[in-house]
């Protein structure tokens, strides 16, 4: 057929980038309560897509995939396509889990330009030699968390084209490897997280890959000393070393000479003011991430060097009101986070004037009080606002009541109380508001009937009745709801469950529900599922989750309805778990329940054992992938000893918590640290 | 149906459909065949031919455009592709934008 390319290599960028973006949730630091909020959201942002017919060459590329092992043995190979469609075939095949070390065979010398096998089961050094055989077509590798070894990048030098090389959590890649690749000068992006065998001599490999924009090293714990070897590469943008832990200030001299950065990601390492100090030239640097290091205010003096700067983490450091008043000269700024840090509304007089571009502004955690908020008044750009964890109260509110673009408010665990929450009521614009504290009760609602916008409303804590329900029809766009104060019944159940717009809800610790809640709104989840499960092909271009949070409390009612619910809602979406990109929780599988086998096959997989006892724990669940979770109980109690003592440390083991257990996500977790202060009321 | 508001597509074998031009228009390339300057043959006679796909595959193209209608208009039914054609069809969609 004519050479119209349809599909060019961008698209199938853009493709990966949706795939990859939830690799990308490894990496992610910070505290779990982040986590937490940021997955709920994507869980319900995720499906707002137009839906529109598909495609003739996606039907005929699904079709194909059902079918695969016949066409493999009919043909053989893909090599007779043209390499856009068998690129496509491919993506198709990796995306819904079918590709085997078989199929993979037809693909030899498809001239595939990107294979992307990241999370990939079962890949290793055997699947190499196919990857390689697409020769000097291949751009673009990656193989994370794949078992494949330093012989295995060995036969990857010969693709010496290649541009993006990925190889994040691979264990068995070392020193040895890396020497495999110095050779792949058209490298652009290289990355090779959680590596940690890698050390400051095998990044000597990287001293003539002179085309370098980007490098991702995040994790690796031994290549302090090796950034030496990047002297070189005058054309990095962005570099990523956070969560080393091993990096120091002698570690930011060689990083000087690299003033092409724009990124630069230095988060939980061992930085002081002093290695800051080094950063001070790179001028073009936009972001800079030093969340977690033991900088203190007199580093601003070297930030406020950088004026391009757009994007300031500084969440979790040694910052005190010294120094703060450098923040007014950073005029560019959008995103600024000064969570967890001992500063007080002396500091925010800083941020007022001059930072007019402000989008998004972090106090989680810090001592600011109402009198602070009003520095903030004139951030008219403010969309994201977090207060989470302050002193602030009702009176503060009016500061901000006039900021018109203000998208997001987290207002929880503050000392704001009902009456507060009606000068929220003219912020619009609001679509998350989290009113977390147990202060707020049904009253409180009645003032934001009219922000009916809003998307998101977490009233984890809040005491909110079946009463209070009545109130929730205002919000008739609402994806996510959580009330778990325990004051909700049956009967508030049935206000909830006419909000066909939700997604996710979240109705843990409420003891007086029973079957008939569940009942009601099963109807919903089924609804939802629905739109995933049968959506006409390509149905894994949907990226969905199925949340199987449970109403797990050991002293609710829930009979053998509740447990049939539950059994028949995992045969429901089993179809669907072949598909990549769902989070699955399974959230308080139930003794009874769990005593039965579950299959699952999906790369995430977080168990939350709340319900395992020591009877059951064995092939409870059989996970055919690495990333699928599951724990002895044994190992459970330390997976919740871990998640404790990030509720309580506020996050500061979150990153060892996720990497041990290589956790993607911390789903709708309760009941420990702070949030167990109070009990919720029967 | 007027005549300026259908389409003829001409396969291989010498084929002719008569279709709506909405339905043509689902594909990206007709619709460029039939819209851009540089086709002054198709846009005056209305006619597109396609010596490269055979009478069987712009059969079930022109079904598959007709399907695509339906679906828009939110009848949601299968569309159902023979594996026998699966191959062949996919690279004829790929040069169809469709």
């Amino acid at each position: 057929m004519g050479g119209a390319c349809s599909r060019k290599r961008g698209d199938v960028i853009n493709e990966e980038g949706l795939q990859r973006g939830f690799s990308a949730r490894y990496g992610k630091s910070g505290s779990s309560k982040w986590l937490g909020t940021s997955f709920s959201r994507l869980a319900v942002d995720v499906q707002q897509g137009k839906r529109k017919y598909p495609s003739l060459l996606e039907l005929c590329i699904h079709k194909i995939r059902e079918d695969i092992d016949k066409y493999v043995d009919k043909y053989g190979t893909f090599d007779m396509l043209p390499r856009d469609i068998s690129q496509q075939i491919f993506n198709e095949l990796v995306f819904s889990h079918s590709l085997t070390e078989v199929i993979l065979e037809a693909f030899r010398d498809c001239a595939l330009e990107d294979i992307s096998l990241g999370d990939y089961p079962g890949v290793q050094d055997s699947w190499m030699g196919i990857i390689c055989s697409q020769g000097s077509s291949l751009l673009s590798v990656d193989l994370s968390g794949s078992d494949v070894t330093d012989s295995g990048l060995n036969i990857l030098k010969s693709c010496t084209n290649l541009q993006e090389l990925t190889f994040n959590y691979c264990d068995r890649i070392s020193d040895h490897g890396l020497r495999h690749i110095c050779g792949l000068s058209n490298l652009t992006s290289l990355s090779f997280k959680r590596s940690n065998t890698i050390t400051a001599q095998g990044m000597s490999a990287f001293t003539g890959l002179v085309n370098l924009v980007k490098l991702d090293l995040e994790r690796c714990s031994g290549i302090h000393g090796g950034l030496v070897h990047l002297k070189g590469l005058r054309k990095l943008e962005s570099l990523n070393i956070r969560c080393c832990n091993c990096i120091t200030d002698e570690d930011m001299q060689p990083v000087s000479g690299l003033t092409n950065l724009k990124e630069l990601q230095l988060s939980c390492n061992k930085i002081t003011d002093f290695g800051v100090d080094y950063l001070k030239g790179l001028r073009k640097l936009i972001l800079l991430n030093i969340e977690g290091c033991l900088v203190t205010g007199a580093c601003l003096g070297s930030i406020s060097a950088l004026l391009a700067l757009s994007y300031l983490n500084l969440n979790r450091c040694a910052l005190s009101d010294t120094g703060c008043e450098k923040f007014s000269g950073l005029q560019n700024l959008k995103v600024l986070n000064l969570g967890f840090n001992n500063i007080t509304n002396a500091c925010l007089v800083s941020l007022k004037g001059g930072l007019t571009k402000l989008e998004s502004l972090n106090l989680d955690s810090c001592r600011i009080g109402d009198e602070g908020l009003v520095n903030l008044a004139g951030l008219l750009h403010l969309k994201n606002l977090e207060l989470s964890d302050t002193e602030v109260g009702s009176n503060g509110l009016r500061h901000i009541s006039g900021l018109a673009s203000l998208e997001s408010l987290n207002l929880s665990f503050t000392l704001v109380s009902d009456s507060g929450l009606r000068k929220l009521s003219g912020l619009t614009s609001l679509k998350s508001l989290n009113l977390d504290a147990r202060q707020i009760t049904d009253t409180g609602l009645t003032a934001l009937t009219g922000i009916t916008g809003l998307t998101h409303l977490d009233l984890f804590g809040a005491r909110i009745t079946d009463f209070g329900t009545n109130w929730l029809r205002y919000f008739k766009n609402l994806r996510s709801l959580e009330i778990c104060g325990g004051g909700i019944t049956d009967a508030g159940v049935k206000n909830i469950k006419d909000l066909v717009t939700l997604t996710l809800l979240n109705l843990s610790q409420n003891a007086n529900l029973t079957d008939k809640a569940l009942e009601m709104i099963s109807g919903m989840f089924t609804l939802s599922l629905h739109s995933v499960v049968y959506s006409t092909p390509p149905l894994n271009r949907v990226a969905g989750h199925v949340i199987l949070s449970y109403l797990h409390d050991t002293h609710t009612n829930f009979g053998s309805y509740g447990r049939d619910m539950l059994v028949c809602r995992l045969r429901f979406c089993e179809p669907n778990w072949a598909i990549p990109n769902h989070f699955i929780i399974l959230d308080g599988l139930r003794n009874s329940y769990s005593r039965k086998e579950v299959h699952i096959q999906s790369p995430f997989v977080v168990l939350v054992p709340t319900c395992f006892n020591t009877k059951t724990r064995t092939r409870t669940v059989k996970c055919y992938n690495k990333f699928l979770f599951w724990l002895p109980w044994f190992d459970c109690l330390g997976l919740l000893e871990h998640f404790k003592f990030t509720y309580n440390q506020r996050g500061i083991a979150t990153s060892k918590a996720i990497e041990e257990f290589k956790i993607t996500v911390l789903g709708v977790l309760q009941g420990f640290g702070k949030r167990n202060k109070e009990a919720p009321v029967n | 149906m007027k005549k300026e508001e259908t389409v003829k597509l001409i396969s291989a074998e010498g084929f002719e459909f008569v279709i709506s031009m909405e339905a043509a228009m689902v594909s990206q390339t007709i619709r460029n065949m039939l819209t851009s300057p540089g086709s002054f043959a198709e846009r005056e006679h209305g006619e597109v031919t396609f010596p490269e796909i055979s009478t069987t595959i712009l059969e079930k193209i022109c079904q598959y455009f007709y399907w695509s209608l339906q679906f828009a208009k939110g009848k949601e039914t299968e569309f159902h592709i023979e594996p026998e054609l699966t191959l062949e069809l996919m690279m004829a969609a790929n040069y169809l934008h469709t």
